[in-house]
């Protein structure tokens, strides 16, 4: 209960933010107050890779809440190595790999329907919606192995190498999604 | 600077843009609900786990003395039951003092081996120690276990001090020491192969 107080008092004031590493302990042991704690500081981040890289925001409110159900099964395996944000990157990378595999069953035509109908999230294209927002539209757009290397190591700054093991690719083939992500969005936002 | 820009590759631009896009996106609506849900129902799935297996371990170590009463009293049904040696003990004869449970005796005019004593004796010594290893409701099942052995071992030694001569009790008082030899060993055994705190 005191954590879940002082947890309390440095969300309505100026107190300094309780440690990550006292977070993650007391998760560890149980205590879910904690846990939310961990949750709200991460779930920006978390919910930045998945709905980049799915780009569906069903599917990505799903993946947000299969990482941190994961990550609470898992806490006790946490040996703060890295740091827990991308401890739980990983585990979001991973859920969003086993959800393009499972999508990656569907039949072709329920694709070409949905590129025909604009995609799951339907909608005029944000052509005159600035810089960003055309960025956006055609990072999810880019088919689906170059996105997952653009997302990480371009908007997320991870090296190729922590890319490459997050995805679970050689070095080189997660250089060469890069390059062809880069080509492929030069090409379609300089057209 | 202005120059090197323009002369930077377009896809490169595209690079530098990206790399400038939010690195947190909230979700539009609060998952922690669902979540924290999904967490509860976890806990108490695991809670249940956890009274399965302690509920486990005790139906194995019932099955396990079962199984080693059975076991015994078809091995000393058989006529080449190894017998105890009759020895002639003067009254009041010093015998060898037991672990933590009752002396090992055979009716007034027997003496059980040396060896056997030994092993007992050991072994009723290394249970007092590995009895705190064991999870409670384990240690609870041995222990009750142990006490219904040692009692049934007293009370056949009390008819065979009355019916020295007793085959039938010689045999049973026989088959229950095996007995107590046998779940003394395997709880020895259980508590080795548990794992340490040091090891969790």
């Amino acid at each position: 209960m005191a954590l879940a107080e002082a947890i309390r008092m440095t969300e309505e004031s100026a107190v300094p933010e309780i440690s990550e590493a006292l977070l993650v302990r007391q998760a560890a042991k149980g205590d879910t107050v904690a846990f939310e704690a961990l949750y709200r500081r991460h779930e920006g981040r978390v919910y930045a890779v998945c709905i980049r890289m799915l780009g569906d925001t069903g599917k990505a409110e799903d993946c947000v809440q299969e990482t941190f159900v994961q990550a609470w099964r898992r806490l006790d395996s946490f040996q703060g190595r890295s740091a827990f944000g991308t401890w739980l990157h990983r585990i979001a990378v991973n859920q969003v790999l086993t959800m393009q595999r499972k999508d990656s069953r569907h039949p072709r035509f329920l694709q070409v329907i949905e590129e025909r109908t604009g995609g799951p999230d339907a909608g005029p294209r944000p052509r005159d919606g600035g810089l960003q927002m055309d960025l956006e539209s055609v990072i999810r757009s880019l088919p689906e192995g170059a996105r997952n290397v653009f997302v990480l190591c371009a908007v997320h700054g991870y090296s190729h190498e922590e890319t490459a093991t997050m995805l679970g690719v050689a070095v080189g083939t997660c250089k060469a999604q890069l390059h062809r992500a880069r080509r492929l969005l030069a090409d379609r936002l300089d057209a | 600077m202005k120059k090197d820009s323009q002369k930077a590759r377009p896809d490169d631009r595209w690079l530098q843009a990206a790399a400038r896009l939010p690195g947190e996106i909230r979700p539009e609506r609060d998952l922690w609900p669902d979540i924290e849900a999904r967490l509860h129902s976890e806990a108490s799935k695991r809670q249940r786990r956890r009274s399965w297996r302690l509920a486990a371990t005790a139906a194995a170590a019932m099955v396990l003395v079962t199984m080693s009463s059975l076991i015994t009293l078809w091995v000393t049904d058989r006529p080449e039951n190894p017998p105890v040696t009759r020895v002639q003990t003067p009254a009041g004869a010093v015998r060898p003092a037991g672990g933590i449970g009752p002396d090992a005796t055979f009716g007034p005019d027997y003496l059980l081996g040396p060896k056997y004593e030994k092993a007992r004796q050991q072994l009723s010594r290394e249970l007092e120690v590995q009895l705190d290893t064991l999870p409670a409701e384990t240690r609870d099942v041995v222990e009750k276990n142990l006490a219904q052995l040692r009692q049934a071992l007293a009370e056949i030694n009390g008819a065979l001090a009355d019916d020295p001569g007793n085959v039938l009790l010689q045999q049973l008082l026989m088959a229950a020491y095996q007995d107590e030899l046998s779940v003394l060993m395997e709880v020895n055994r259980m508590a080795r192969s548990l794992p340490t705190r040091k090891e969790i």
